[in-house]
């Protein structure tokens, strides 16, 4: 079951809110039947694997992805045709596959069927195998996708190696269509978890200009290649931080429209958000973080009206049982709180000596210890597959990605020192980081894989920061 | 990629009933809109919006300190005043706090201007310069303007006066990659909020 996910804009107007609705772009799952498989999957990758997998083109199977055939209605060939290039695009986003460029297979002769495809052609341009879909309509504004990859060479050249339908595909988004086959397909065959349908919310200041003079920064959400860039705050005010719950609909931000920046929690029912840090004039809230079992979330709060300087609080999800994780550290600031995969450790910064560093705790604020480093870093975040992301180098920057791998207790540079890079969120199959970054100009996120390499711009439009990765749906 | 336009409903005139935990009864600055005011939540149809509610009159009479008849800012609302730019802002080195001479002479400049508008309520915005990370800034904004409101309260100026807030390096003021840029965006910001009975 899903829950349909709203973008709940809020404006303030003489103190009444108003709520807007986004009518949503039909994100309802796709219908999945008839699956069959010849070949099984590789085992589940280990986390050490990932970054050789992803970037060893020999291993990977090479895979054409033709245009899919279709009635000969217009727009329902657009929409296949939409369908087959963001799903050549998901799948080379992986690097499980090693996908035939788009140009060369576009010259191999359409077929009707899979007994008609010129499988010396596909031969010819390296595949190993190659895409057979047809797509169909099926009630008012939605379609279906007859999906078959085929065996290209070898003793089974010509059969079925992988066939499944996905059915209430929609005209209007079929960009999400690609996405449902694209993690179908890395799960299937791959054993991989995809994050093709996963979001990007992040903190933009495009659409400042209607407010001039204002300070105004929105929250905005984007797919995970960047696709529909679109607003999800209306507050008019600095709306920063976002951080997604472990269900990839409710939304934690902080926001200061409320006059001082304090912490918001989206439901994905529709109800108004929850303050669950509930701060006033003379407290200051930041750095939301929703526990992997979405019961508590951890924050850092300034309020000690003296000194200013922030401790790592944990409260429940309703806003009972708060409690301070780092008292006594009147003389330093801890901030940028991160759980681990289990929810049974936090890491955090600190500036207790000197200079922001990196340091681990329970969430009961016990067994405090430093990870080294030799350089600043800043907000830490903890990937499902157990390696810490962080800022790291000089305190005035420039800034590289730096990750911890939390087994080998080894750190790696990501980042390969163009530009000031930053705040880190990683997505939930580990496989790659989105960043705020200096390199294209001003600030923008983009995207760069564990395997390293060169980043993947997601914006382009005014200043862009603050990204977190969702997870997929549920 | 131009944004997919987004198609809105006005589902439902919602007025939020307070989160758990009220505040405490903090006199909120009446220009400012208050967050989730405590109102009736039932009902579906949306009835008419109600007329923006007015704000506290300033008081009529003289504030506590006589002034001249030819007083610039009496009965003006925030946004007026602050135009003038009353209050001049403080600077800071990079990567510090710390107040400097120049800064605590401005600062007694602007105390003497509290106090002669002794019903003003202002914001100190800490604002930083773009390097360093936007967390690490946050962090710094925040102890740049408690320094600030820290020395304005030991120059007599009451603490219910002075709200700090930090934007870290979100708005910078010179968004030139200079060093005269950057120490243009390294400061204290003062604005006034409110204008209420004298404390």
């Amino acid at each position: 079951m899903t829950l349909k996910p709203l973008a709940l804009s809020f404006l303030m107007s003489g103190g009444v809110l108003f709520a807007f609705v986004e009518a949503p772009l039909s994100t309802a799952p796709v219908v999945i039947t008839g699956r069959q498989t010849q070949t099984p999957p590789p085992g589940q990758q280990q986390p050490g694997q990932i970054v050789v997998r992803m970037d060893n083109a020999a291993i990977q199977p090479k895979i054409a992805i033709p245009d899919f055939n279709s009635a000969g209605d217009a727009e329902l060939e657009a929409a296949a045709r939409t369908v087959s290039e963001v799903l050549w695009a998901d799948l080379d986003f992986e690097k499980e596959f090693y996908l035939i460029d788009r140009n060369a297979s576009a010259a191999v002769p359409p077929a009707a069927s899979i007994d008609a495809m010129p499988m010396d052609r596909w031969r010819d341009l390296g595949a190993d195998f190659v895409v057979h879909a047809t797509v169909t309509r099926g009630a008012a504004g939605e379609f279906a996708v007859d999906f078959r990859i085929v065996t290209v060479r070898g003793t089974t050249a010509g059969q079925v190696d992988f066939s499944a339908l996905y059915e209430r595909c929609t005209i209007r988004n079929p960009r999400w269509c690609a996405h449902s086959i694209a993690d179908d397909v890395h799960k299937k065959k791959r054993n991989l978890d995809g994050v093709a349908r996963t979001k990007v919310a992040f903190v933009s200041d495009r659409d400042n200009k209607s407010a001039p003079g204002r300070q105004v920064k929105e929250i905005y959400v984007m797919d995970y290649d960047g696709a529909n860039q679109r607003p999800f705050t209306a507050h008019r005010s600095l709306s920063i931080m976002p951080a997604w719950a472990a269900d990839g609909v409710s939304l934690a931000y902080v926001s200061y429209f409320g006059g001082n920046s304090d912490i918001y929690l989206t439901r994905p029912d529709g109800r108004a958000p929850t303050r669950p840090a509930n701060g006033n004039m003379d407290i200051r809230n930041y750095s939301p973080a929703i526990s992997p079992d979405g019961t508590r979330m951890l924050f850092s709060s300034s309020r000690d009206v003296n000194t200013g300087r922030t401790d790592i609080f944990i409260v429940n999800i309703d806003g009972t049982g708060l409690k301070n994780l780092t008292p006594n550290t009147a003389a330093s600031g801890e901030a940028t709180p991160s759980w681990s995969p289990a929810g049974t450790e936090i890491v955090f910064t600190s500036d207790k000596t000197g200079t922001n560093q990196l340091w681990l705790m329970s969430p009961e604020g016990l067994n405090l210890r430093r990870l080294p480093m030799d350089k600043h870093c800043d907000k830490p975040t903890w990937s499902l597959l157990n390696f810490i992301a962080f800022t790291y180098g000089p305190q005035d920057g420039p800034h590289d990605i730096a990750l911890y791998d939390v087994q080998t207790q080894k750190v790696s540079i990501l980042t390969d020192g163009q530009g000031s890079n930053g705040s880190p969120a990683v997505s939930s199959n580990g496989r790659h980081v989105v960043f705020t970054t200096s390199r294209y100009g001003n600030s923008q996120l983009a995207t760069v894989s564990r395997a390293g390499g060169r980043p993947r711009q997601l914006t382009t439009v005014g200043s862009n920061t603050y990204a977190n990765w969702s997870r997929p749906p549920q | 990629m131009s944004r997919i336009p987004t198609r809105y409903a006005i589902v439902a005139l919602l007025v939020f009933a307070a989160a758990c935990g009220k505040k405490p009864p903090v006199a909120p600055p009446p220009a400012a809109p208050q967050p989730f005011p405590t109102a009736d939540t039932s009902g579906t149809k949306p009835p008419a919006p109600p007329a923006r509610p007015a704000d506290t009159p300033v008081t009529s009479r003289d504030p506590v300190v006589t002034s001249s008849a030819t007083d610039p800012y009496a009965g003006k609302a925030p946004d007026d005043i602050n135009k003038d730019s009353p209050l001049k802002p403080v600077f800071f080195q990079l990567d510090s706090d710390q107040l400097d001479e120049l800064a605590r002479q401005t600062l007694t400049e602007d105390a003497e201007v509290l106090k002669k508008y002794a019903n003003w309520v202002i914001t100190i915005e800490g604002h930083c310069d773009e390097r360093g990370t936007a967390e690490y800034n946050l962090a710094l904004g925040d102890r740049r303007a408690i320094a600030a409101r820290g020395f304005l309260i030991s120059l007599g100026i009451n603490a219910d006066r002075l709200r700090t807030v930090s934007y870290g390096k979100e708005f910078p003021f010179d968004p030139a990659q200079s060093e005269a840029a950057f120490a243009k965006n390294r400061r204290a910001h003062f604005t006034v909020t409110a204008t209420s009975e004298p404390r």
